[in-house]
């Protein structure tokens, strides 16, 4: 069980701030969907803390601006907005995918996008998706009574299993990602059910093709679940930018970046399911523009067999 | 403890309150509300059944601090309707009989009324999507849909109102009929009090201190410091049992606490009563043990060897081996023109029903021992706990409390000894509510087994001999392992006429988790080895699995494996009426998969693709409160 | 590598014995038809869920003449209800609704007797049902609330009854298992249709029809929901659920780590019950709530063999096992070796 004996819910960030010099033994949540199960038998067991500082009421955190080229949303944006919100279901089609295969609907309701990053759970699926937006991490902090901001970009935010470019004195505020309004995504996760599923591995895929449709232009592709961090396929995606979209291709695209495996167990199977993974998300992306059989991929088994094998 | 003021709304009335500040949501509402509708199935947001809107959104209560819920309206299940005045929804749950243990249903109702409420059309897909964080152990969830469904056209006009109300019947008698179940409205409208949702004036709280060791000597245990805490009144061990101290479906082999030493991580040592929760956990923090670790056994076959003794006294490990002897195996397997030997094995399973086990205790204004329990047989638990408090059988009473999901996880009389030893030291009434985690480690489990499978059969199909031997980790207590044993012998081999027939199912002590009583109970882990090899000599002799089947099947008068005669073997209609149910497509089981011409039938479900309101119209119109 | 999902089938059959193992079985219990031509029944039930509660009511409604919401069946207590054993073995319906019909023949008997006399007809011309009492052959009708206070005020008897069901089992030889472990066996039978995904390894399970002989169907929607729940349990055991030790340390012990099916997971159950009656009861019910999940798990197997054509023998079936053996496979058709 959590015990605490103060639960702070600042207003504002001159009050979070505030707060942060004045109390000791303090842990700042969100959501709260990660850390009260954390704090059970068979993981952290009871755990007492003096006082918890809730930044869901932050009023500077309200923030959801679509522009353009870029949106930025508050950290404490809820992994049910990205489902319902009818901008992003339009325009960023990655979100609402990561967002059904979260969890469940209630859970959704509080766990925020922030605290999900925050938590840098090596199987988050909220970071992969993230990364194929180029997100930038928006961060606020408080020095000599002044309040500063910098950004970082999320690649370099997250610096492993549960470490982040953040500072004790430090809050995420927003999150700021590209527009890509137009561009083709999916989401594939693989667990062992089909709701409350932990990921075993997830790859998120957002591309564009060029104004023929034949072409791929834009390619981004993130994977978690394989290594101590999430990460973007950039050799991968490299590869495939300015190519013609065709089996083949897709193909190769998912042979060259199988070394990314350094998960802790079931390495064998997460290779396989990467690479099915990055054609599948990659043919979905594409969204029917190019017609692309799925049996071609069945039958060069034996080639790709080898390969993991040898 | 620190407390902190809150103010919100619940059901529409105002509420103004002091509360401990760590407290959820769901123990403010359960706890200072006696609101115990919404329940603590595991506490950490992976079952739903604590489900309650806050500001309109459907949310896990359990993840909830409760300042987080200051200044927001809340509802909960007790809103939707009451016994004698359901809601739609709630009707429709009772007419499609939704409910069965009804733990998990109030839960599931608040997840129905937010889909409706969402989107007053969903389709079928939508609703299970919509109710995915929701876990059913009982119903299948089926007619959980179904219920949704009916709500969702009787609401929409699409159905009258009487098709909540009528249920078929025959003409001249209620065999046969569907009637409503009569514990549905308590259930639907979370009302009925389980364990966990009884209170009592002046009742006091118990924690157990249990071993973080698989195998060991107790040397010291020291309770001097967990004595201490504020709010103790109690601590009890083995020495205060005044009676003899054992208990067990079958054999009585079980301490209600460790007596010199532990068999198994998360037995019982020491059980806590205390004026709060917070302090009998407290006190059981504090609680300082020495073990001496001994050789531990994790493997039934290493344990067969007796080279290290779980139960000393019983000088083996070997709890049970129930032999089945018919025919002659050697001549059987002479007469096959097939032989085929495979090996299977099955996993441990945890029963999971979605109420964690819970108790109260008491003695009675006439020194009756009472205990409240979800027990699914408290009329042996009565004989034991006469035998272990040493009080004549009459002046122990056991009252069962509503269950909520058993599947034989609740046979074991595994927290009540020490209950009841706790409420007659204190003299004041105790409760105990495991959580989930508690449950899941410290309580029996399905034997694992591993079964070794000899067959032969003729090249026509018909059976010639069986020889199967199973091992199963009964874990560190007998519970119901020899009953286990005895049932997987029995049925093994199937509903099959076989002359020459070998079955050993042998039951062994390691120092696991014990396995005891689980739904099927032994029959399901040797018909498993025995519908999988049919399957596999089916394809070997290019035979439909059907025809395999009733090449064998007993006739009424023919001999069971146990030699008895059956006066009746329905399974000749059962197969047939299976094979006409499913349009099954005859042929071999040589995986024809897609060649089949049975696939795709309208009677499945559509696989699973997560999507269902990414793509309707009425979900991108979807109105959030 | 694949892409494709692959859909296939498979069935088995199974069987199973009704209530307790080798041993003698018994229950009993106490029945009133009370006023206003209610019943009470006392009797030591433990309702899990299964619906044995509303079972007892029709079987009481049906022996007495009343009608089932009518019915008001006291707690299970040692105190204060007879003895009926446990919940378990599939044995309540059979033991305990037997037991229950005999205390309610007693009940009516009973009441029969004064009515006869107030009739002036003999008690064998006497019938009930929904609430009312007639004689065959006459005019003669009454409310059983009329009859029940006509009973009990003009004739002083109060129509209470007792009754106890046995079953009549025999211990197994020690040597070579003879015996007769059970008065009454019950047999089913289920098809599984899956869908597999060779891509991720993952197993949907689509169908399950189900035929079980269940004896007689007391409550048809409640034999249904036995076979639905039971049938869900088994895919659990069968794809996800794995209760883990490590040096006998649990390694799932939260539902986190210990996976149940969802709402997303379970397959459409078709149903189709058979009535083969026990000849040796009452009733004629037998039961089903472990029945119902007997051949679902090797049902699943052998549909993934049929799909795919791998054969897993040791449960859970889970995605990593699925692509493993999809692997072993396709090596073995390459003429490869296996690691």
């Amino acid at each position: 069980m959590l015990r605490y004996d103060n639960y702070f819910i600042p207003k504002n960030l001159d009050e979070y701030f505030n707060l942060l010099t004045e109390v000791k033994d303090y842990r700042i949540v969100a959501g709260c969907t990660d850390v009260l199960p954390w704090a059970r038998e068979g993981r952290a067991g009871h755990v007492f803390i003096k006082n918890i500082i809730d930044i869901t009421s932050i009023k500077e955190l309200n923030i959801f601006e679509i522009h353009k080229d870029k949106i930025k949303i508050s950290a404490t944006t809820t992994f049910q907005k990205l489902f319902t919100d009818p901008q992003i279901r339009k325009d960023i089609k990655i979100l609402p995918q990561v967002s059904v295969w979260f969890a469940d609907d209630q859970i959704r309701e509080q766990a925020t996008i922030g605290g999900n990053l925050v938590n840098a759970s090596p199987a988050g699926d909220g970071a992969p998706a993230f990364l194929t937006l180029n997100t930038e991490v928006i961060i606020k902090g408080r020095k000599d009574n002044n309040i500063y901001e910098r950004k970082v970009n999320l690649e370099n935010f997250i610096l492993g299993r549960n470490k982040v470019d953040l500072h004790d004195n430090e809050i995420v505020t927003a999150l700021e990602m590209d527009n890509v309004s137009g561009y083709g995504a999916s989401f594939e996760k693989v667990g062992h059910r089909r709701s409350l599923v932990i990921s075993t591995i997830c790859v998120s895929c957002v591309l564009k093709t060029d104004v023929t449709g034949k072409y791929f232009e834009d390619v981004r592709i993130a994977v978690a679940g394989v290594r101590e961090v999430p990460c973007r396929l950039t050799k991968t995606e490299k590869f495939l930018e300015g190519k013609e979209i065709n089996e083949d291709h897709i193909l190769q695209a998912s042979q060259l970046e199988l070394d990314v495996i350094n998960s802790r167990s079931r390495q064998e199977y997460r290779k396989e399911v990467l690479q099915n993974f990055i054609i599948r998300s990659i043919i979905k992306s594409i969204d029917g523009k190019v017609s692309l059989k799925e049996k071609y991929f069945d039958n060069h088994k034996v080639s790709i067999t080898e390969e993991i094998h040898a | 403890m620190h407390k902190l003021k809150i103010d919100l709304e619940v059901n529409g009335r105002k509420i103004s309150k002091e509360v401990n500040s760590h407290y959820r949501l769901l123990d403010f509402l359960r706890e200072d509300l006696d609101l115990t509708g919404s329940k603590e199935g595991c506490g950490a947001g992976e079952c739903g059944s604590c489900s309650v809107f806050v500001d309109g959104k459907l949310v896990k209560s359990c993840l909830m601090p409760v300042a987080k819920a200051s200044g927001k309206k809340i509802e909960t299940v007790e809103h939707q309707g009451t016994p004698d005045n359901l809601s739609t929804l709630q009707k429709a749950f009772h007419l499609t009989g939704a409910s069965q243990c009804g733990f998990c249903i109030p839960g599931m109702v608040m997840a129905a009324t937010s889909t409706l409420r969402n989107n007053p059309e969903a389709g079928i897909e939508e609703i299970k999507e919509e109710m995915g964080g929701n876990i059913c152990r009982c119903t299948g969830y089926q007619k959980i849909f179904d219920a949704v469904e009916l709500a969702r056209d009787v609401i929409s006009g699409k159905l009258d109102p009487k098709a909540l109300e009528e249920y078929s019947k025959p003409a001249n008698s209620y065999l046969g009929a569907n009637v409503k179940r009569i514990d549905a409205p308590s259930k639907v409208t979370g009302r009925l009090k389980y364990a966990a949702d009884m209170k009592m004036p002046n009742m006091l709280h118990m924690q157990v201190f249990r071993s973080s060791r698989p195998h060991a000597k107790i040397i010291k245990l020291d309770l001097s410091k967990a004595k201490l805490v504020n709010g103790v009144e109690a601590i009890v061990t083995c020495d205060d049992i005044p009676g003899i101290d054992n208990f067990g479906v079958f054999i009585e082999d079980q301490p209600v606490l460790a007596k010199g030493k532990v068999r198994y991580v998360g037995e019982a040592i020491a059980a806590v009563a205390a004026d709060t929760l917070e302090a009998a956990q407290e006190a059981v923090s504090k609680i300082e043990i020495e073990y001496e670790d001994l050789p531990a056994l994790f493997d039934s076959e290493e344990a067969l060897k007796d080279k290290i003794l779980i139960h000393e006294n019983y000088k083996t490990n070997l709890v049970k081996h129930i032999p089945i002897r018919k025919g002659n195996i050697e001549e059987g397997f002479a007469k096959a023109n097939l032989i085929v030997e495979e090996n299977f094995s099955t996993q441990a399973v945890e029963h999971a029903y979605l109420e964690p086990m819970a108790g109260l205790s008491y003695v009675d204004s006439d020194g009756t021992l009472v205990v409240i329990s979800p027990s699914q047989n408290i009329t042996h638990h009565r004989h034991m706990m006469s035998k272990i408090m040493n009080l004549p059988i009459h002046k122990v009473r056991f009252i069962m409390s509503p269950v909520g999901g058993g599947f034989g996880g609740k046979e074991d009389m595994i927290y009540q000894g020490m209950l009841a030893l706790c409420a007659v030291k204190t003299r004041l009434p105790v409760r105990y509510v495991m959580t989930r985690e508690e449950d899941i480690t410290s309580t029996a489990k399905r034997h694992p087994s591993r079964t070794n499978y000899k067959i032969g059969l003729t090249k026509d199909g018909k059976i010639t001999a069986v020889r199967i031997k199973m091992i199963a980790d009964g874990g560190a207590y007998g519970c119901s392992t020899e009953g286990v044993m005895r049932k997987a012998a029995i049925l093994g081999a199937g509903p099959y006429n076989i002359e020459n027939l070998q079955m050993d199912t042998i039951g062994v002590y390691t120092n696991n988790t014990p396995s005891g009583a689980f739904r099927s109970f032994g029959a399901l882990q040797t018909e498993f080895a025995t519908e999988s090899i049919l399957d596999i000599c089916a394809e070997k002799l290019n035979m439909d699995p059907f025809e395999l089947r009733r090449k064998n099947i007993f006739v009424a008068g023919d001999l069971t494996h146990t030699k008895q005669k059956l006066n009746s073997a329905s399974i000749g209609t059962v197969l047939n009426e299976l094979e006409a149910l499913c349009n099954w497509d005859k042929g071999t089981s040589n995986s024809r998969g897609d060649k089949r011409k049975d696939l795709n039938s309208k009677d499945n479900r559509a696989s699973c693709f997560l999507g269902a309101r990414l793509n309707t119209k009425s979900t991108v119109a979807r109105n959030v409160k | 590598m694949s892409l494709t999902k692959k859909r296939g089938r498979g069935m088995a059959a199974a069987w199973y014995g009704i209530a307790r193992t080798a041993a003698m079985d018994q229950a009993g219990a106490w029945a009133e038809i009370d006023d206003g031509g209610t019943a009470k029944v006392l009797t030591g039930v433990t309702e899990i869920g299964e619906g044995i509660l509303t079972v007892l009511a029709q079987v009481a409604a049906d022996e007495l003449g009343v009608k089932p919401e009518q019915v008001i069946i006291g707690d299970n207590d040692t105190s204060r209800s007879p003895e009926a054993a446990h919940a378990g073995a599939t044995r309540q319906t059979y033991m305990i609704g037997n037991a229950v019909a005999m205390a309610c023949r007693d009940a009516r008997d009973r009441l029969f007797k004064e009515i006869a006399k107030e009739w002036n007809v003999e008690k064998e011309t006497l019938q009930a049902h929904d609430g009312d009492i007639w004689a065959n052959g006459t005019n003669y009708k009454m409310s059983m609330s009329d009859a029940v206070k006509i009973c009990k005020k003009k004739y002083g008897v109060i129509p209470v009854g007792s009754g106890n069901y046995t079953s009549h089992h025999t211990g197994l030889d020690p040597v070579d298992g003879s015996g007769r472990p059970w008065q009454a066996y019950v047999f089913g039978g289920q098809v599984a249709e899956v869908e597999v995904d060779t891509a991720t390894g993952e197993v949907q399970l689509l169908g399950i029809w189900a035929c079980h002989d269940v004896g007689k169907a007391i409550n048809p929607k409640g034999v249904e929901g036995q076979i639905e729940g039971g049938v869900v349990q088994a895919v659990g055991q069968a794809l996800m659920e794995d209760y883990q030790q490590v040096e006998g340390h649990t390694t799932t012990g939260s539902f986190a780590k210990y996976i149940l099916p969802t709402s997303l997971d379970v397959p459409r159950v078709i149903t189709k019950i058979v009535e083969d009656p026990d000849p040796l009861s009452p009733l004629g019910a037998k039961g089903i709530g472990e029945p119902a999940m007997v051949p679902t798990a090797p049902a699943i197997m052998n549909a993934i063999y049929d799909a795919v054509g791998i054969r897993i023998q040791s449960l859970p079936a889970t995605p990593e096992k699925i692509l493993r053996a999809l692997d072993e496979k396709r090596r073995k058709s390459n003429g490869q070796a296996i690691n």
